[in-house]
């Protein structure tokens, strides 16, 4: 019982916070929105038996990732523009009514498993960090790695993007 | 316990909320913000078929899954303020120049 109204509380800040996000006038109310969206995801994990993952949520997406986005925002002196949304085509209608039906069709396939919910054996089995630490550096070591390689990669080049073109300015 | 479809359509939702966010803005920032809640609704339905499955390779494909995001952001960022630069703004209708 306690679940179920934590799990559609949660449900609804996500869904809110996401809609402020896109319907947003302003960049840092998107951002905030963004944030208290990430946060609550991390409750999410909590409810699915991911621990590590709902850690994992807060510190590097609502923490880390939304600095990052942050600091731009803060650096760019954005002005206000003109229109913030794009303008309507018949085109972008179409995609719009496409993208509505294809969530309707992925509705759909979840209706499927309607009434299937986790074996309370199988619940147990995964909701220990101790395991999930003993799985990765097991059978998925070689993906950590290449996971590590990955973020190296994406630090120099993140690295060689800006100081470049500040170079070249100078 | 939850049923697993009630994650699944909240996971459903958030995606459709973000592909809209991608489609519909102008901002190149807050496109970026978008690509970021479909990651995470993609992350929701994985944590829930796992939890459905009993089974931790779902939370380990999260897990990289968050790691490639992060690596996303940095370049993406970086990119972000490559075309401020360039530009002094960042409505994307203002970046065509690569369109044939």
């Amino acid at each position: 019982m306690i679940t179920a109204i934590v799990f559609y509380a949660l449900g609804l800040i996500i869904v809110l916070g996401a809609l402020t996000v896109i319907l947003a006038r302003h960049l840092v109310n998107s951002f905030l929105a963004l944030v208290i969206t990430m946060f609550s995801i991390g409750g999410i994990f909590v409810l699915l038996q991911a621990p590590f993952l709902a850690v994992v949520q807060l510190i590097a997406y609502a923490g880390a990732v939304m600095v990052m986005f942050l600091f731009i925002i803060m650096l760019l002196d954005l002005r206000e523009g003109r229109s913030q949304m794009l303008p309507l085509s018949p085109v972008r209608v179409i995609g719009a009514v496409l993208a509505g039906l294809l969530s309707f069709l992925m509705a759909f396939v979840a209706r499927d498993l309607s009434g299937v919910t986790a074996t309370q054996a199988g619940s147990d089995a995964i909701g220990s960090v101790a395991r999930f630490g003993e799985l990765l550096f097991t059978q998925y070591y070689y993906l950590f790695e290449l996971a590590g390689i990955l973020l190296t990669a994406a630090l120099v080049g993140a690295v060689i993007l800006s100081t470049r073109s500040a170079k070249e300015e100078a | 316990m939850i049923l697993t479809t009630h994650y699944l359509v909240l996971s459903i939702i958030l995606f459709s909320i973000g592909a809209a966010g991608v489609l519909v803005r102008r901002n190149l920032l807050v496109i970026l913000m978008s690509l970021e809640l479909m990651l995470n609704a993609v992350n929701i339905s994985l944590a829930a078929f796992s939890q459905l499955h009993g089974d931790l390779s779902g939370q380990v494909l999260i897990f990289f899954s968050m790691v490639v995001a992060a690596a996303e952001v940095a370049l993406g960022l970086a990119i972000v303020i490559l075309l401020f630069r360039h530009r002094q703004e960042l409505n994307i209708e203002l970046f065509k120049s690569l369109k044939g």
